[in-house]
């Protein structure tokens, strides 16, 4: 097993970047492979079979939306989205295509590491069975079996459609959750009115968290959607 | 019909004159004076040469009939009297044309003078009326003034002919810029002059119109193009300071790597990443001034809770306000408001690094928002305040609190005039007042409803 180093591809054409990331994935005892055009990523992934994509969206032979749908008709590799600031449509356009996660260019080297290690979380699950275990993180437990959050040991009242969200953030923590995406998966429907889960998603974070303004765990991706953070 | 009634009434009255003055037993010389006097005022009266004639002739042969010997016949014996009615008929054809033509030339030029004033009046009536719809009005009042009629003016749009309905053109130059449709019959030929003439100052004035919308647009630009320049200046100018920390600080790590102490390294890489962080929010707020400058400021409002707007500033702000002890209030109430989050967040951050900016480390810095008919943010500190010097200013670009420090990191001074624009290309307010004791604090209104009216 000490072998077993994890493959990241990074599809990057900067080589400034490119190169940094790989020095950082590197000291944490990753295998990196660089990529520099959409081809070249395609021919790694399939040749190579990295366990874990970085994806930048500014490509200069292809677009990065579109080489991620290609992507997605033969593999189901986690892809992390590296894009600049401000694509909100490209970021959202690529977690409904099914990238898993994105980061914000400029971003710091830790900020990555979470998002790979929020990735890697999903191939493990993937790989051995989910353990249906009651749920804890700073003052907030869930306890599965009988139904009951609680926060500090004490019981908080959440309605069904509410108990319902926690738990789809929970199984998704780390990884950022389209309105949505969050929308089909609680009520069941496609391209709602996000308002609506926007403000059941305040009053959801203003029964768990202790400030509201500076979230512990349900944190806001402006214009995107959600992010359950447990680290 | 008038004219005859006046050669009558002249002829009659010359005829009693004559009658009561032959009763003093005068000269034949004096009595045909008399008809002369009557021809004469015929042709003053009637203006008319035709009626001046008639009545030289008319009278000339009344004389003969009345007064020559033998009277009361048209027979002449003496020669003396057939040249005094030769003469006195010649006479008075002359004199009653004369006299007519210049009776009819003073009313031309009369008339000449009305229309000349007229015509004044209309060219200078265009002169303080600015903007085309209050110029066509004002065309529109001048044809019912002169002539008593309604008119309607078409103007033609822009890059179209105008169409040609049998009205007046109004043009200017080559170009054709819409007509002028009367309704009713023809003009007589005073009027007609009077529209087509204020058709042609019409044109003059909507082209003068045109004009002046061009050169402001150019101003415009101009100004624009200034603003650009300035902008860049200043960019390369604050973009040079931290250039040069950095690649001091990257030479010396890559060039001495082993002579530096752990600690040296260490911190020469701290510093490396601060003044980046510093740079990156320079660009981001760089990136939205342009997106502002060129007026192509988009707006993707969605209806956001203010909480996690709040979230969202206050997590980028984190690591400047390390040492400030942040306080927030938040409504009471979810309440979503329309805006664009990621702007709304954007002004929220930089009166939030303007806070700490301005204000010693261990200073309170309040954020709050509070929701009535609109919603009011307002971020409120304890430094020393804004000065009144700067304080008009504070929202245009490139103030700084001390502009002698240029090569500190004072930023643009973009982050206020951002965030003005911002605030009002929601259709929101923002304003500066003191805080009690001291410091300053910043307030921002959003409207609560969608506009409907774009």
């Amino acid at each position: 097993m000490m072998n077993d180093k994890r493959t990241i591809l990074v599809i990057e054409d900067d080589p400034y970047i490119s190169h940094f990331i790989d020095i950082s994935l590197s000291k944490e005892a990753y295998a990196v492979l660089i990529a520099k055009t959409a081809a070249e990523g395609l021919f790694l992934i399939s040749s190579h079979h990295p366990e874990i994509v970085l994806l930048d969206l500014g490509l200069p032979d292809k677009d990065g939306i579109d080489l991620l749908r290609e992507l997605r008709t033969f593999s189901d590799v986690p892809v992390l989205i590296v894009s600049a600031r401000g694509q909100e449509t490209e970021k959202i356009a690529a977690l409904d295509l099914g990238a898993n996660d994105y980061i914000t260019k400029p971003f710091h080297m830790g900020e990555l590491m979470a998002r790979i290690r929020v990735a890697e979380r999903f191939i493990q699950k993937s790989d051995t069975e989910k353990g249906n275990t009651d749920f804890t993180c700073d003052w907030l437990s869930v306890d599965y079996e009988k139904r009951k959050v609680l926060v500090d040991g004490e019981e908080i009242h959440l309605t069904p459609t509410e108990y319902k969200t926690l738990l789809l953030l929970i199984a998704n923590r780390g990884k950022v959750l389209t309105h949505n995406f969050i929308i089909r998966q609680i009520w069941g429907y496609e391209g709602g009115d996000s308002k609506s889960v926007r403000v059941f998603m305040a009053n959801l974070r203003r029964k768990l968290e202790k400030d509201t303004a500076h979230p512990r765990f349900i944190l806001t991706e402006i214009g995107v959607g959600y992010r359950f953070a447990d680290e | 019909m008038k004219n005859t009634c006046k050669t009558l009434l002249v002829t009659g009255l010359t005829l009693f004159s004559s009658l009561l003055l032959s009763t003093f037993a005068v000269g034949n010389e004096s009595i045909i004076m008399v008809f002369l006097l009557g021809v004469l005022f015929t042709a003053v009266l009637t203006s008319s040469r035709r009626w001046a004639i008639l009545s030289a002739i008319f009278s000339g042969m009344l004389f003969n009939f009345l007064y020559t010997e033998p009277r009361f016949s048209f027979y002449i014996y003496q020669t003396n009297d057939l040249m005094l009615i030769g003469f006195f008929i010649v006479t008075g054809v002359v004199s009653g044309t004369v006299t007519s033509r210049l009776q009819s030339e003073m009313k031309l030029a009369n008339q000449n003078e009305q229309t000349a004033k007229t015509m004044y009046q209309i060219a200078s009536g265009f002169l303080s009326v600015s903007g085309r719809e209050s110029i066509v009005k004002k065309a529109e009042e001048m044809v019912s003034a002169y002539t008593e009629r309604t008119c309607s003016i078409q103007l033609a749009q822009e890059n179209a002919s105008a169409p040609d309905d049998g009205g007046f053109p109004i043009a200017c130059g080559p170009v054709t810029l819409g007509s002028l449709g009367l309704t009713g019959d023809p003009l007589d030929g005073q009027r007609h002059l009077i529209v087509q003439a204020v058709c042609t100052q019409l044109g003059i004035a909507l082209e003068r119109e045109t004009l002046v919308t061009d050169r402001e647009n150019i101003r415009i630009a101009m100004e624009r193009e200034q603003q650009r320049g300035t902008l860049l200046r200043s960019i390369a100018h604050d973009l040079r300071s931290p250039l040069t920390a950095l690649s001091g600080a990257g030479n010396l790590l890559s060039d001495n790597y082993d002579n530096l102490s752990d600690g040296e390294r260490r911190k020469l890489a701290s510093d490396i990443s601060e003044e980046i962080v510093w740079l990156i929010d320079l660009v981001e707020n760089i990136l939205n001034m342009t997106r502002i400058s060129e007026q192509k400021l988009v707006l993707h409002k969605q209806d956001e809770v203010i909480d996690d707007v709040f979230g969202e500033a206050i997590e980028h702000t984190e690591r400047l306000l390390r040492d400030r002890e942040l306080r927030v209030h938040l409504p009471e109430q979810v309440v979503t408001v329309p805006m664009d989050g990621k702007l709304i967040g954007q002004v929220i951050i930089n009166l939030l690094e303007n806070a700490a900016r301005h204000t010693p480390a261990n200073s309170r810095i309040i954020l709050s928002a509070d929701i009535s008919d609109c919603l009011t943010v307002s971020v409120a500190d304890t430094g020393d305040g804004i000065p009144e010097a700067i304080r008009e200013h504070l929202f245009e670009r490139f103030v700084t609190q001390n502009e002698e420090i240029v090569d500190g990191r004072r930023g643009l001074g973009l982050g206020l005039a951002i965030c003005k624009a911002i605030v009002e290309a929601h259709g929101g307010e923002i304003h500066v007042s003191d805080n009690a004791p001291h410091g300053a604090v910043f307030t921002f209104t959003l409207p609560m409803e969608v506009q409907h009216d774009e």
